[in-house]
Parts: structure tokens; C-alpha cells; sequence
């Protein structure tokens, strides 16, 4: 079974996903929506920027995270005359980091979803008098819900089997940075194979669990 | 009630230049070949296309000009596209409802009116073209328009859902207190439909006027449309139920179709296709034909290498006859010159 600090580990793993994807889907839909009504040439490269973690190896950007988290940064210094601690070695500096490492797999599907609606939903929904917000709400929102459960699961997921930006950022804290990732690589570095493979076929089952239970809602969806 | 439209758009391959009142009663049509502006002009009177170079103004309140623009879901109006384009997420009852602007028994009316009432609980991807595009008419009502737009509401339709949904538009145009702007390429439509029409080509407008006089001018590509005809409006002045025939008054003369439906002094509107009319020198009493009617020859135009098209002037009337250039030339038919129009068949909308 697995040890109290895998435990630990494991809690802090769903937790960091869980708070990565809210954090994602608040940012990333009306980011999403922006991108898929404008008509702003310039928009390719915000989606380049958006696209950027997908194929950066996650240690550069985990390395430039280290560096921007850092006191003497211009974001360490703000936050330091706020007075909030440093994000370095922090929960919320790992938030933040999954964040951006994981922003593409949350804001393509919600773009993809909204840009399939097409304008004409939007528009019959205009004549029959809803200003720009209920359309939003109550025609793009619902219409796009097959983009929000693909999103939500890639983003969960992948913030689950994130390794390298903690790696940088993060560190190995016990509670507060140290995720399942980690913890794992750890057990193998010590050899200790047992460990290692309770986690990992932890991990193993619970995004088989999720991938299917998330399948199974979106074919009940379709019907 | 009226808009006043006044357009000049040049851009690229796209011009739009007109200037014209559509009247604030009944139902305009717009009519012209796909390309001639058609919806475009039925978009821009929504708001759904920001035209800068356009402007619109109901019953004098500026919708847009140069100064302001005033967005689609503050214009009240009502719109029917070609596909019904149903939420595909809500059932019809849901659809029909979208708009929050109706009371529950205002909903009920229009799910009666429209022959919906047990669809309510369906989704829209169970439903047939027609019955999607009635449920479309019925919401766009339900939002309370103070015009109603339709483009092409028939077009995306197979025969049988055309004939199946035409009668509701039918009683639609009768009972609609409201200005209805009709976008539509059918002549047969139009002639069922319509109290104006607005003729586009090439985004100018060639004429606007009531419909009977568009239907019948030669000059105006309606006329020579397969359907072509003349629109009559007619009055029921006596029913013999003896031979079941309705004797109807007319601008052309009393007209005999055998209908037995009809009442007497019944209001109601005829088609005489073109194709129907033929022309005798004399007033046959030999012929099986019932309307046989004294005419004087208005107009002759080239319909094709082999038939003409005549514009009859028949009492205060205007009628068309399709001929052939051979029947012309063997009866010597000139402008002016006085003929017998019989007429084979008479539609009664």
C-alpha cells in the first residue's frame, strides 16, 4: 500500500490539478472565445504564445519560471512590495507554473468548440433580442460543452503527469511542492522499486478511471 | 411602421445601391437571381452585416447612419433564415420559449397556430425540414418582432414539406399584424404571398411595386419565369351548385373556377399562369373553355427562339399569355389589337 508521504504526495498531485484546471478555465475561456471571434491579424501571435508549451521542453520553461520567480525579479520585487512571499518553492508558484505549461491544452479545445458553433447560432439568437452576454451564456456556453469536458480533462491530466517545470520550480518540499511526479522519480533514484510502483500504478488507474469516465459522459452526451 | 433603406456599397465584387421605403403593412417581397443582393439587404435591415455605407431608419427612429448603429437584438425584429437553425441543445418547447419575451399562453397560441403542440418535448434533430422551419416561424414570433424577416424559408425544402408548411405562411401573411419582408427567388411564392415585391439585379433595384403589377410586367424577368402569371384579386359573388361552380368577380370580368369549397361573398386571391392563356380572334362558343374574356394586346416580348409573351389588357386587369411565335404570326397578332383570352385553369390561393 502506499506510505504516508506518497499519500501526501498524491493529495497535493490532485489538488494542484484540480486548481490548475479552475484557474485554466477561467482564464483560458474568454481568452478561447477572443480567439475565435476576432478577426485581428495579429491574434497568430497570441496563439503562438498560447502554442508555445507544447513543444518547449518543459525545463526551459521552468527555467525561465526559476528565474522570473526569483526575489530580485521584477515579479519577485512586486510581489515582495505587496507583501506575499516569493513563488519560488511555493504551492502557488507551481499553480501558476502548471498553468501556463498546461494553457494549450485547455484553450485549443474550448477555441475549436467555440469556433465550431459558427455565427449563425449567435446571430439568430441576436435577432430574437439576447445582447452579446446571454448569447455568450446561453448559446455559446452550452453549445460548446463537448469542448469544456475534453478541455477540463487535458488540462487535468496533463498538469497530472507534469514533471519538469516542478522539477525547476517547485522543488521537493513534503506537503507543499513535493508532487507524485516527483516523488516517484525520487523512489527510483533511491531504488526503492516498491514504492515506486504503488505510485505509479496509482497514478496509472486514476487517469484510466477519469479518460473513461469522461468518454463514457461525452458518448451519453452525443446520443 | 415603414423602413426606409438607403444603400450604396461598393466593394469588390459586391454592390448594393438603392433607395426605397418598404411599406409598414403586409408582406414585401424581395425577388432577383441568387447574387443580386437579396439577402444581403434582408442582413443589413437586421443588423446582422455592419454596413457603414448603409442607412436605415424605422418608422424615423435612425437604426443606423453614419453616427449611430443600433445592434441587431435592439431592432425587434424577427428573422427566418433558410435552415431553421434550431438550438440544438434545447427541445422545441425550449426553442420556442428562447426568448423570454412570451407568456406561457402566448406559447401555447403559437404552437397551435403553427401545428407544433406534439413536438414540444422533442429535440430538433427529430424533426423533419418543415416541421424544424415552423418551429423557427414560431420563435422568432415569440420574441414579439415588430417586423418579421424571412430568407428563403422554403428554399432548403423537398417538395412535400414545402406544400406541407406554404399553408401556414399563407394564413402568416393573412393574420400577421405585422410587416412581413419576404426574401425569395419563386415566383410562385410571390404570387402567393406577397402584397409588394422588390425587384433586385446585380444589387439595384429594378422596381418596386404591388405585386400584381410586378408579376405582370414584361419588362421585369418575374414575367418570364416559368410560373409566370397575373395576380387577381377576386370576390365570390355567387356558388351554382348545380354545375359546382363559383362565379368570382374580378378587375378582369366574372371568372367561373369549380370550386365548391367557397362561399359566397368570399375575398380571396387568383393566379392565371401565363401558361394558361390562349387567344382567339373571336369569341368562341364552340370551346370547352369557361373564361373566355375580351382583351386588348398590351405588349409583345421575346420569351425564347420558338414562344412570345403577351401583356393583355382584360377590363382593368393586366394578364399574361405565353404563345408561340408560329400562333402569332398565323393570327396576326399586333399591339393593340383586340383578341379573346381564354383561360384554361385559374389557382385560387
Amino acid at each position: 500500500m502506499l506510505a504516508p508521504d506518497d499519500l501526501t504526495a498524491l493529495g497535493l498531485t490532485l489538488q494542484l490539478a484540480a486548481a490548475t484546471t479552475l484557474l485554466l478555465l477561467l482564464v483560458g475561456t474568454p481568452l478561447a472565445w477572443y480567439l475565435s471571434r476576432s478577426q485581428w491579424r495579429g491574434k497568430v501571435l497570441i496563439e503562438t504564445l498560447v502554442a508555445l508549451p507544447l513543444v518547449l521542453p518543459p525545463t526551459v520553461l521552468g527555467f525561465y519560471l526559476l528565474l522570473a520567480f526569483a526575489p530580485q525579479s521584477p515579479l519577485g520585487q512586486l510581489l515582495n512590495s505587496l507583501g506575499l512571499a516569493p513563488l519560488a518553492f511555493s504551492f502557488g508558484g507551481l499553480l501558476l507554473g502548471s498553468a501556463i505549461y498546461s494553457l494549450p491544452f485547455v484553450v485549443q479545445p474550448l477555441q475549436n468548440a467555440f469556433s465550431a458553433i459558427g455565427e449563425r447560432p449567435l446571430e439568430v439568437a441576436a435577432t430574437l433580442g439576447l445582447n452579446p452576454w446571454q448569447r455568450f451564456t446561453r448559446v455559446a456556453l452550452p453549445l460548446a460543452k463537448p469542448g469544456f469536458i475534453t478541455a477540463s480533462t487535458l488540462g487535468f491530466a496533463h498538469t497530472l503527469g507534469e514533471f519538469g517545470v516542478v522539477l525547476m520550480i517547485g522543488g521537493n518540499i513534503p506537503g507543499e511542492t513535493r508532487v507524485a511526479s516527483i516523488a516517484i522519480y525520487e523512489h527510483v533514484e533511491t531504488l526503492n522499486y516498491g514504492q515506486a510502483h504503488s505510485l505509479s500504478l496509482t497514478l496509472l488507474l486514476l487517469s484510466c478511471v477519469l479518460l473513461a469516465l469522461i468518454y463514457r459522459r461525452q458518448r451519453v452526451a452525443a446520443l | 411602421m415603414a423602413i426606409q433603406l438607403q444603400c450604396n456599397i461598393q466593394r469588390g465584387d459586391f454592390h448594393l445601391q438603392l433607395q426605397t421605403e418598404i411599406a409598414g403593412r403586409g408582406t414585401t417581397a424581395i425577388v432577383g437571381p441568387s447574387g443580386s443582393g437579396k439577402t444581403s439587404v434582408l442582413r443589413i435591415l437586421a443588423g446582422l452585416d455592419q454596413q457603414p455605407d448603409c442607412e436605415v431608419a424605422a418608422n424615423g427612429n435612425v437604426w443606423q447612419n453614419a453616427e449611430r448603429w443600433l445592434p441587431s437584438h435592439q431592432r425587434q425584429i424577427g428573422y427566418v433564415f433558410q435552415e431553421a437553425n434550431l438550438f440544438p441543445h434545447l427541445s422545441v418547447a425550449e426553442n420556442i420559449a428562447f426568448s423570454k419575451l412570451s407568456t406561457n399562453a402566448e406559447l401555447e397560441a403559437l404552437a397551435k397556430q403553427f401545428g407544433i403542440q406534439a413536438l414540444l418535448r422533442r429535440k430538433p434533430a427529430t424533426l423533419s425540414g418543415g416541421e424544424k422551419q415552423r418551429v423557427a416561424i414560431a420563435r422568432a414570433l415569440a420574441a414579439k418582432p415588430q417586423y418579421l424577416l424571412m430568407d428563403e424559408p422554403l428554399n432548403g425544402l423537398d417538395e412535400k414539406s414545402k406544400r406541407e408548411l406554404l399553408p401556414y405562411l399563407q394564413v402568416l401573411h393573412q393574420q400577421l399584424e405585422i410587416p412581413l419582408i419576404y426574401v425569395s427567388h419563386s415566383v410562385s411564392e410571390v404570387a402567393q404571398l406577397a402584397d409588394r415585391v422588390m425587384v433586385l439585379e446585380n444589387g439595384k433595384l429594378q422596381a418596386h411595386d404591388d405585386a400584381a403589377t410586378a408579376l405582370t410586367d414584361p419588362n421585369l424577368s418575374l414575367a418570364h419565369s416559368v410560373d409566370a402569371g397575373a395576380l387577381l384579386d377576386a370576390q365570390v359573388i355567387a356558388v351554382d351548385a348545380e354545375q359546382q361552380l363559383a362565379h368570382m368577380s374580378t378587375a378582369a370580368g366574372t371568372l367561373y373556377s369549380p370550386v365548391t369549397t367557397l362561399n359566397t361573398g368570399q375575398s380571396l386571391r387568383l393566379h392565371i399562369a401565363a401558361r394558361d392563356v390562349s387567344l382567339s380572334l373571336s369569341q368562341h362558343s364552340d370551346s370547352s373553355i369557361n373564361n373566355i374574356l375580351p382583351a386588348t394586346i398590351a405588349s409583345i416580348s421575346d420569351e425564347d427562339e420558338s414562344q412570345l409573351l403577351l401583356q393583355l389588357t382584360v377590363g382593368e386587369a393586366k394578364l399574361l399569355a405565353r404563345i408561340t411565335r408560329h400562333s402569332a404570326q398565323r393570327l396576326d397578332l399586333s399591339v393593340g389589337r383586340s383578341v379573346y383570352a381564354q383561360i384554361k385553369a385559374v389557382a385560387i390561393f
